[in-house]
């Protein structure tokens, strides 16, 4: 495999809350494939302000290529691509994102065709709306979808839209709550029972959670709120089914991301492809991720078909 | 192509009827008695081993549904209340064709899910002890008849704990259907084999026992005479070769004893020098050549596989061109699908006038073995195609070759049979390519069942190098049957140009004979597989459809002379047999089964039967004057010149109705036109007979 550069490649990976999945899996892609590497691999701990210094440190160890996690990570590392800061961004070694459902909406690239930015490339991990949805009806047909976002969030907001656009023309009826705002401009975990409360009164019979950091964050009483009022919640990453009550999700693993993003690593490192001209990626198959627990706990388990190739965790009956 | 309806096997001499009788007679019952005892014999192997293998198909399809229903029960979804059972397990009934019901009960056999409706009688039946004990019981015993089907029945376990039964139900006819399929290509491989048998033997012995012979007696007839003008050239080693060459020694050595007293006579001079002139003259002395007579049968047999070949792709080549199909511009889907089937017709059109002449020039096994180049070109380029038009390409290439070869066999013939038995001859002909094309579809259908398409036609290149490998040894050398043209006189075009003037010639042409050849391309060669595919017939079914046509072709053919002989009046026969060919898709479109297509293929076999003849000898009879011209050979290359115009228009007609009207609208609106042309044939007729009262044409017998 490598051709290129002799000795091991030196890569900086900087992550926002641990090694997890997608990180394994960028590590085991070179393993796998026997290309030397030595990883030093940052953990920002939720800590947005850890990240300057990660740029700082990168550029000190002289890393071949920095790998970032996620759209926060992401954005405050790398910059956005129309106007990076040399100071305060990375703009000369090769980086690779990964974790980051609407790289276009943070504006960490220009279109996915190329970043738009010499050094920048990344994979993107969000099945489209409309693959979504399509999965959804065939795990239980309906026509009322709702939608709660917060509105401080850029990454929310388009997320809605699209969701608004895909409704539309699949015909569904959208039921959008807003989270209300405090006078610091941010929501508060406490509207969050109140909001799932209105939607499921308006009669919703899914309740979709879009790209929002804020509601990943407060995953566990939006999905608790949304099962006391027999909500069942489809996300669009997997981390709402496996780390809390949402029913399921229709997205691409992160480990398996994790090996795309390493796989463009790879052509930078190895081939000397240079970034810009590497598409923003995604996966083609995305895996049907279901929480059997909050199955039994709605009572509505998924259809045999789905059965056959879903990833089901939380199985067992119900204590 | 193959279209003529003269008996396949004609006679060639006095010697040969009363050995091939015989041989006939012995080869059928010997053939027919060994292939029913095999048919029988594999028939019941084949129910014998068939119905376990069946058993154990459904045993795999239901043991993996048992599979995701105990996978579903695991992860503790209530057993009652599984979501989406009854879609799934529909959608495995749908999957297998021999799958009458899957159903799954609980323990005490109450159906919970199925994949659908299920009689009383079988719901019954899941609740009995019978049933209910296979949850407990041994593996062997799951398999039980019950009215509506095979039942197989299979534990459903969680945790160890039986919770219930999935049955699959296995339907009864399967068996059935999967037998008459199988009994079906065992009758054609019947009929071909005893086709193929007699052809060969039919040949072979003509070939090395009784042309021998009769070129023995010819000789001998020849000496009896007292003329020893020639000898018999006969090279194998057996009883006539030795006669031969005991016959050859004799008249060499007369002819050298002639000579040395010749020499002494001519010496002297005078009058025994004119005496010996007259012994010489005679005798046929003096000068020996060798007496040597092709035959027709020479050309059978390579001909006889090369149109099998050619015939093999017959019942599923618009399938494959389907299977390829890239959007071409300008034109549909149905038209670029009947693309390869024009271009072929129309290659064939273009290039056999040419071949003819190459045949005249350089011999015909020169050219038969030249044909065999782009004929095997195509058919491997066919067999390697993935594109519309690498097909048409490919089979283009091949009906260079296909011309080529066929007009040389054409020429060989004609070259060798005397000029009164010229007809005999081109009876032959055709009735070779007809019983090749019988024997060709519908082995071709089969074939490309088991092997597919591609594989066919590799074969076809197989069995085309067989025909010129034949061809090579059987045929006689190219001097033989070359022929020095006589210069075509000048304003051969003005003169053709008078025919064209005769109105009932072309109305003939456009209203009879073009049409039917849209009918037997548009329709035979290009709808039927395409329609039969569509209401679900495998191409051995759509092989045995379309061997129909050449079958009954060949059937009435005999019955159809008789006709032309008794009633004599041409015209009638033409025009009812065109009408009725054309009512046939009229009649029968909208029975969208395949009883409905064999109806119409039926009636437009019968039809073509009986108006091919009369064709032929109705524009003789219209054509008196002209043909007294430019020469009834002329008149008639013309016609079949003409005709082909047809053959190359019926794929675009028929792509283009099916485009727009669907299949069967498609086949109504063929059968108008062609039994439109013949209403318009009979008006043309009729005013043209009123025109000049005193016309050949007018009921006059044909005389």
């Amino acid at each position: 495999m490598a051709t290129g550069k002799p000795g091991p490649f030196h890569i900086y990976m900087a992550v926002w809350r641990g090694c997890e999945d997608a990180c394994k899996g960028f590590q085991d892609y070179f393993r796998d494939n026997k290309i030397p590497a030595t990883f030093t691999v940052r953990d920002a701990g939720r800590d947005k302000a850890k990240l300057a210094g990660f740029v700082q440190e990168a550029r000190g160890l002289e890393a071949d290529l920095v790998v970032t996690w996620g759209t926060s990570v992401t954005r405050i590392m790398l910059g956005p691509w129309d106007k990076p800061d040399p100071a305060k961004h990375v703009t000369k070694i090769p980086a690779v994102f990964m974790i980051v459902a609407d790289p276009i909406g943070a504006k960490v690239v220009r279109d996915y065709e190329s970043s738009g930015r010499a050094n920048v490339t990344g994979t993107r991990n969000r099945a489209p709306t409309a693959v979504q949805f399509k999965a959804l009806q065939s795990y239980k047909t309906f026509k009322r979808l709702g939608l709660i976002y917060n509105t401080n969030e850029l990454n929310a907001r388009l997320n809605a839209a699209q969701v608004r656009k895909t409704a539309g023309e699949m015909g569904l009826d959208l039921i959008e709550v807003k989270l209300p705002l405090g006078e610091d401009g941010k929501p508060s975990p406490d509207a969050i029972e109140a909001a799932v409360k209105e939607v499921a009164d308006k009669k919703a019979e899914f309740l979709y959670m879009g790209s929002s950091s804020f509601l990943t964050k407060f995953r566990k009483p939006f999905t608790d709120a949304a099962i006391k009022y027999k909500l069942p919640v489809a996300a669009g990453t997997e981390v709402p089914v496996t780390k809390a009550g949402a029913l399921m999700a229709i997205a691409s693993r992160y480990y398996n991301v994790g090996q795309l993003a390493a796989d463009q690593a790879r052509r930078v490192l190895v081939d000397k492809v240079a970034p810009e001209k590497i598409r923003i990626q995604r996966l083609r198959r995305f895996s049907f991720i279901i929480n059997m627990e909050t199955a039994h706990k709605l009572k509505l388990y998924p259809p045999m078909e789905i059965l056959r190739y879903a990833e089901v965790i939380k199985a067992g009956p119900t204590q | 192509m193959a279209n003529e309806n003269v008996p396949a096997f004609v006679a060639e001499s006095r010697l040969t009827p009363m050995v091939r009788r015989r041989l006939f007679a012995l080869i059928t019952i010997v053939l027919v008695a060994s292939s029913l005892f095999l048919s029988w014999q594999s028939l019941t192997l084949f129910e014998s081993s068939l119905t376990p293998e069946l058993n154990k198909k459904a045993e795999v399809i239901g043991l993996s549904a048992v599979g995701d229903v105990e996978r579903a029960v695991g992860l503790g979804i209530p057993f009652a209340e599984l979501n989406g059972v009854g879609p799934y397990l529909s959608e495995i009934g749908k999957t297998y064709p021999e799958i009458e019901y899957v159903a799954v009960t609980d323990v005490a056999g109450k159906l919970l899910y199925s994949s659908s409706e299920l009689s009383a009688q079988t719901m019954a039946f899941f609740k009995t002890s019978a049933a209910l004990d296979i949850m407990s019981g041994p593996a062997s015993g799951r398999s039980l008849e019950i009215a509506a089907a095979h039942n197989l029945a299979l534990p459903l376990k969680n945790d160890g704990k039986a919770i219930g039964l999935l049955h699959v139900g296995i339907d009864k006819q399967f068996v059935q259907r999967q037998l008459n399929d199988i009994f079906f290509d065992l009758v054609i491989i019947l009929i071909v084999g005893l086709l193929v048998a007699i052809e060969i033997t039919l040949v072979l012995v003509t070939f090395y026992v009784t042309a021998p012979l009769e070129r023995l007696d010819r000789v001998l007839a020849l000496y009896t005479r007292g003329n020893f003008s020639q000898i018999l050239v006969h090279k194998s080693h057996d009883a006539v070769g030795s006669v031969a060459g005991f016959l050859e020694e004799c008249a060499r050595k007369l002819n050298e004893r002639y000579e040395r007293v010749a020499a002494s006579v001519r010496a002297a001079g005078g009058a025994p020098a004119a005496r010996l002139e007259d012994i010489r003259s005679r005798y046929g002395l003096g000068k020996l050549s060798k007496y040597f007579e092709g035959s027709i049968v020479d050309a059978r047999i390579p001909l006889f596989i090369f149109s099998f070949a050619e015939e093999l792709q017959k019942s599923f080549l618009p399938l494959f061109v389907k299977e390829v199909y890239e959007p071409v511009p300008y034109l549909t889907e149905e038209v670029a699908i009947g693309l390869p089937i024009a271009f072929f017709m129309g290659i064939i059109a273009l290039a056999t006038p040419f071949a003819g002449g190459w045949a005249d020039k350089y011999g015909s096994r020169r050219i038969f073995v030249i044909g065999l180049i782009p004929a095997v070109a195509g058919y491997i380029g066919c067999a390697a195609a993935t594109t519309i038009y690498e097909l048409v390409a490919w089979r283009s290439a091949t009906a260079l070759g296909y011309a080529m070869i066929t007009i040389s066999c054409q020429g060989y013939i004609a070259a060798i049979v005397t000029r009164e038995n010229r007809a005999k001859g081109m009876a032959v002909f055709v009735g070779v390519l007809m019983s090749a094309s019988m024997c060709g579809t519908a082995i071709g259908g089969i074939l490309a069942d088991r092997i597919g398409y591609r594989l066919v036609f590799v074969l076809a290149a197989v069995f085309a190098l067989v025909a010129g490998a034949i061809a090579y040894r059987m045929l006689v050398a190219d001097g033989d049957t070359i022929v020095t043209k006589t210069k075509q006189k000048g304003g051969v075009f003005r003169k053709l140009g008078a025919v064209f003037a005769n109105m009932r010639f072309v109305a003939i042409v456009f209203l009879a004979a073009i049409p039917a050849k849209i009918i037997l391309t548009g329709f035979l060669y290009f709808i039927v597989p395409l329609y039969l595919f569509s209401l679900g017939s495998s191409t051995a079914e759509t092989g045995r459809i379309m061997m129909i046509y050449p079958v009954i072709v060949i059937a009435l053919g005999p019955a159809a002379s008789w006709a032309a002989d008794r009633l004599g009046n041409m015209m009638w026969m033409l025009v009812v047999g065109c009408f009725a060919s054309g009512m046939g898709l009229v009649f029968f479109n909208d029975w969208a089964s395949v009883w409905g297509v064999v109806l119409m293929v039926i009636v437009m076999g019968s039809a073509h039967a009986f108006t091919k003849a009369p064709q032929i000898a109705f524009v003789m009879e219209v054509c008196e004057a002209d043909m007294e011209k430019v020469g009834r050979t002329t008149v008639l290359g013309l016609l079949r010149t003409m005709e082909r115009i047809g053959s190359v228009l019926g794929p675009i007609i028929a792509a283009t109705l099916v485009g727009i009207f669907g299949y069967e609208q498609a086949i109504m609106y063929m059968g108008l036109i062609i039994s439109g042309s013949a209403v318009l044939f009979l008006v043309v007729f009729v005013l043209t007979a009123r025109g000049s009262a005193d016309g050949p044409a007018e009921g006059k017998s044909g005389g």
